[in-house]
């Protein structure tokens, strides 16, 4: 999947992430977190942010996660929804995404 | 056996209720990729009612989810995702007719190919909205061996027949009552509608109380309060529980002796009685065997 | 003030609450909460001015103060009706339990904290599951218990599925015995089990003597609705988390909180696919070892009745110089835990 687009998903209410995704040509993945769960969580988020880009097949991505005590699983399906969005994608690769 | 007394509807667009479901006891959760998520956000939603699938443990509660149709741009998409991310059954909204359901079927068995799930895993609901659906009921509830059970949605059907809904329901009544025919008819379980008012805690229990009275197997509720009052409404009296317990103690003992016939208090009990029997056990929590 | 405040909305302020916020307009109070240790309660708002973020605004003004004062993580029982304000301020909901009457939620501000320590608990197990669990307050660690852990591992050593018998202790200090204490001494008096995986059921666990009843109207129902919501955390959260498919419990001829506690248990847990196991309790001298039994052998100065009754790593705690000023407190108090 190829980030052409900047778009986001998700909102800020409470157990939400808001996440936004923009191109990053040639520059990897650019990862910036923000929210209440951060501060003792950052590791485990980060690691679920880039297996999700991964899973994608997204290599170059600047990625805002900005959460409200969302869990994981809320975390790589707003992800996965904005890069989908940022890519222009139709289908997902659903077996990829364990 | 399984039961379907409640089945918690969840909008497919909301994380915490998605996570949290579950914890208010419902027999089943029926995540909703359809009404409930404006069109912008229906790629958004199933990602995840994916990730809801696949991540989180649910406590062996059913896990249902209501795909858009097949004639919109989302369904097909729908049905890849949540077989993908390990959904019981699937939920057909606005069936009209064995078509409509055969076509999802053959979508769901691509998908368990797809993503190598055992073939016939995925269950399938169907509800039934419209006047036409009502009276193909018959026909749509035997069409698949998926199919576990048939439900009603109310708002758009008396809206198919020009009318509104009532207290009473009186509108819905020949609706309710086909429905539960055709569902036992064909073997599987009958749910009702849902009831709006969240607040309206007298109103609810009487619409339960007439559901279960006409056959009902269960119940879709918009809200946690609404499913303690559904077990609550379901559960069997001490009596009845008491009754069916030796039924079905004079049933084993029985086939311990090798015996065709059962008999309790000098009667012979049929095959139906003892069904039932098994029937009120299983609601009353002591699931046997 | 805020009593007469909570009163007539048929809320009690609750003894053992160290600090409370009042939401005033013009100086008419409208909403209230309190803090009590790490529990937010006793929330209220003044009928007619619900909706307008008062209650938000007392309970966000609770949470900053014991955030200050470095209580971070916080738990808010309340009805099931009033979540969605503490879901609103980032708080998530544990359990929930509702009845024809009152009911009960128990929530808590960090969504990830329940996974966080269920993953550790998983981490002890192998496979990160066990088959079965047994929940012990254990204040002190007796024979009773030592019996009701034996005889629980060896029904999950048995059969298919067979794994270590999972022993979760609840926490907390309001029991005569510090929960690391009677932690400690439950490690001790199951040492020499090889298929027994001790663990603190941290805040999870729920300790009858955190329960607030302030909403409710029936104060005595406030055990078995406790009771209710600990069933229902166990069921719904605890057990898939863990893989647990059993619970073992002691049977209770004496503390109706305990004996409620049971039932509650026999209630919730087949609803959710789960088998609770009752084991009849070990006796000496024709009664049920209890706990309650050796708190009220060491009021009376009654060692020798005391070591009938706990095993030698329990004894020989008692006789350490660290349990001194426990025993002490036992003997001078009169309070039944």
């Amino acid at each position: 999947m190829t980030i052409v687009n900047e778009a986001s998903a998700g909102t800020a209410e409470s157990g939400d992430a808001r996440v936004t995704v923009r191109p990053n040509a040639g520059g990897g993945i650019a990862l910036e977190l923000r929210g209440p769960s951060v501060a003792r969580y950052g590791d485990e988020i980060r690691a679920v942010a880039l297996s999700t880009l991964e899973a994608l097949g997204v290599a170059d991505a600047a990625v805002t996660v900005d959460e409200k005590g969302a869990l994981d699983a809320t975390i790589r399906a707003r992800l996965a929804a904005a890069a989908g969005r940022a890519a222009g994608a139709g289908d997902m690769p659903w077996e990829a995404m364990s | 056996m399984r039961l379907r007394r409640s089945m918690l509807y969840v909008p497919g667009n909301a994380p915490a209720m998605l996570r949290d479901a579950h914890i208010y006891g419902p027999d089943s959760v029926m995540f909703d990729l359809e009404d409930s998520v404006s069109p912008r956000e229906k790629d958004a939603a199933r990602h995840l009612v994916f990730r809801a699938l696949k991540d989180y443990d649910y406590a062996g509660v059913e896990r249902v989810v209501r795909v858009n149709g097949l004639d919109t741009p989302y369904g097909l998409e729908d049905i890849q995702a949540v077989v993908a991310g390990g959904v019981d059954a699937v939920r057909l909204p606005k069936t009209d007719c064995p078509e409509d359901l055969l076509a999802v079927e053959r979508a769901v068995e691509a998908a368990e190919r797809r993503f190598g799930r055992p073939s016939g895993s995925v269950k399938l609901i169907a509800a039934i909205e419209s006047a036409r659906g009502i009276l193909s009921a018959r026909e749509i509830a035997a069409c698949s061996p998926r199919l576990v059970a048939i439900a009603i949605g109310a708002e758009d059907f008396v809206t198919d027949l020009h009318t509104t809904r009532s207290p009473e329901g009186v509108e819905l009544l020949a609706a309710r009552s086909l429905l539960v025919m055709a569902a036992r008819a064909a073997g599987i379980m009958a749910i009702d509608t849902v009831f709006t008012g969240v607040d309206d805690e007298e109103g609810f229990l009487r619409e339960a109380r007439l559901a279960k009275q006409l056959g009902f197997d269960g119940k879709s509720v918009i809200h946690p309060s609404q499913v303690a009052l559904i077990r609550f409404v379901y559960e069997p009296s001490p009596e009845e529980i008491a009754k069916a317990r030796r039924v079905v103690e004079a049933a084993a003992d029985a086939e311990a002796k090798g015996s065709g016939v059962v008999s309790l208090d000098g009667k012979m009990i049929d095959k139906p009685i003892v069904e039932r029997a098994l029937r009120v056990l299983a609601l009353a929590g002591e699931a046997s065997e | 003030m805020i009593r007469s405040f909570l009163a007539p909305l048929g809320l009690d302020l609750e003894d053992d609450a160290e600090l409370s916020a009042l939401v005033l307009d013009s100086g008419i109070p409208i909403a209230t909460a309190s803090l009590a240790g790490d529990v937010v309660k006793c929330v209220g708002v003044l009928p007619g001015r619900e909706g307008e973020g008062a209650a938000a605004r007392a309970v966000s003004a609770v949470v900053a103060e014991a955030e200050a004062r470095g209580r971070r993580r916080l738990f808010v029982y309340t009805r099931p009706s009033n979540r969605q304000v503490f879901e609103n301020l980032g708080f998530c909901t544990l359990a929930s339990v509702e009845g024809s009457g009152e009911g009960a939620a128990l929530l808590e501000n960090d969504p990830r904290a329940f996974g966080a320590w269920a993953r550790g608990i998983a981490g002890l197990l192998p496979g990160g599951t066990a088959p079965g669990a047994v929940v012990v307050n254990c204040n002190p660690f007796t024979l009773g218990h030592r019996y009701l852990i034996e005889r629980a591992a060896s029904a999950c050593a048995a059969g298919a599925g067979a794994g270590p018998l999972l022993v979760l202790v609840v926490s907390g200090d309001r029991s005569s015995f510090p929960g690391s204490v009677r932690e400690a001494l439950v490690r001790a008096g199951t040492a020499d089990l090889g298929d027994v995986v001790v663990a603190s059921g941290g805040p999870y666990c729920v300790s009858g003597a955190t329960f607030p009843s302030y909403y409710l109207k029936e104060k005595g129902r406030a055990s078995e609705l406790q009771a209710a919501l600990d069933a229902e955390l166990f069921a719904s959260r605890i057990a898939p988390a863990l893989g647990l498919r059993r619970r073992f419990v002691g049977t209770e001829p004496y503390c109706p909180v305990t004996a409620a506690y049971n039932r509650a248990l026999a209630d919730t847990l087949p609803r959710r696919g789960l088998e609770l196991v009752e084991i009849p309790r070990a006796e000496s001298g024709g009664a049920a070892i209890s706990a309650s039994e050796v708190r009220r052998a060491i009021r009376e100065g009654d060692m020798g009745r005391v070591a009938s009754l706990v095993p030698e790593s329990t004894l020989a705690w008692l006789r350490s110089a660290e349990a001194g000023p426990i025993l002490e407190r036992i003997r001078t108090g009169s309070g039944r835990h």
